[in-house]
């Protein structure tokens, strides 16, 4: 990272900025006014100052405008593959034990009420065949989701502490999303509640087979922490809430 | 980056909040000024667990150069308390 790209960051400047008043107003304080609470917020400035220079250099290198542009192509793209195609049946998020490296999202070229239990890894390949049944043929694609489980630095566990750390880690310390989540789990169930979402939810084709991107995160984190495939149920966003119910496959 | 924000205002109103409390306690020691900060930025850096990874290794290099000073003042207090030589 450039100094010149360093000094945009507002974090940066205002780091700068404490650092050098604090500097300023240490020895001032200290040889000529002679007073140790001022010589104190000297040092306080000092100490916020080089944290505020710390998280500058930690903001990502691309501007969010340039993730959001190139999320909204592949979304968009994959958007135009399902309408063209006619797919309207819900996307099953697979954890990384049953595709090939990551967890991916399988959408079903026919609606099975009764998705099959997959006793072997998905190939890597786009279409796939995922049941004994000349019918069990899906997409297999890679979404939002598959990508962020990478920056957990663990694998979750399957309990819904485990869960919410997790993608609290991810959409709230992370991406910055959200600012809380709550996970709540029962028989076959998972209920997240996101609060405070700043991603907007659109009706469009996309979202209904595969939910929205929050969703789509969700799903794969929990397909992932339970090693087991997962559907999503429900996804509306009410009240500074977005309500995200899974239902997690045998 | 909202949690950011968050986590360097509550910094700031911790800090000044403790040197307003301490300057209106008539404490003169600058080392306990200097020890509370270090107390604090390393108390707030674990409560907040959830900042990314590369945030994190970052402030934890900051704490370790805090807690490099605070290192320093135990020091020269030992030394004052053993040898009666006041170094700082």
């Amino acid at each position: 990272m450039t100094s010149k790209r360093v000094m945009r960051n507002l974090y940066s400047q205002l780091g700068l900025g404490l650092v050098l008043a604090g500097a300023a107003l240490i020895p001032t304080s200290y040889q000529l006014l002679g007073s140790i609470p001022l010589t104190a917020l000297g040092i306080a400035l000092v100490i916020l100052g080089a944290i505020c220079l710390v998280l500058g250099r930690t903001r990502p290198r691309i501007p969010p405008e340039v993730s959001s542009l190139l999320m909204e192509t592949g979304l968009e793209n994959l958007a135009s593959l399902l309408e063209e195609l006619g797919l309207k049946s819900k996307g099953v998020y697979l954890p990384s034990s049953l595709t090939s490296g990551q967890p991916q999202a399988l959408i079903p070229l026919h609606s099975n009420p009764q998705f099959p239990q997959l006793k072997q890894a998905m190939p890597k390949r786009l279409i796939v065949q995922y049941g004994s049944s000349p019918e069990d043929i899906g997409l297999l694609v890679t979404t939002v989701g598959s990508t962020t489980i990478n920056m957990l630095e663990a694998k979750p566990g399957s309990s819904s502490e485990e869960i919410a750390a997790a993608l609290t880690t991810i959409l709230v310390g992370t991406l910055d999303i959200a600012d809380g989540i709550k996970v709540h789990l029962a028989d076959n169930k998972a209920l997240v509640t996101i609060s405070h979402p700043r991603l907007e939810y659109k009706n469009t084709w996309l979202y209904e087979s595969l939910g929205s991107p929050l969703a789509c995160v969700t799903a794969s984190l929990v397909a992932e922490a339970m090693d087991k495939p997962v559907i999503i149920e429900r996804d509306e966003q009410k009240r500074g809430e977005n309500l995200i119910e899974l239902h997690i496959l045998e | 980056m909202k949690i950011y924000d968050k986590y360097i205002l509550i910094l700031a109103s911790l800090l000044l909040a403790t040197t307003v409390i301490v300057a209106a306690l008539g404490e003169a020691r600058l080392d306990l000024y200097f020890s509370i900060y270090v107390i604090e930025a390393m108390v707030l850096t674990e409560l907040y667990v959830y900042l990314n990874p590369r945030a994190k290794r970052g402030l934890n290099r900051v704490n370790y150069g805090l807690f490099a000073g605070f290192l320093v003042i135990v020091a020269a207090k030992v030394v004052e308390i053993l040898w009666g030589i006041k170094l700082l």
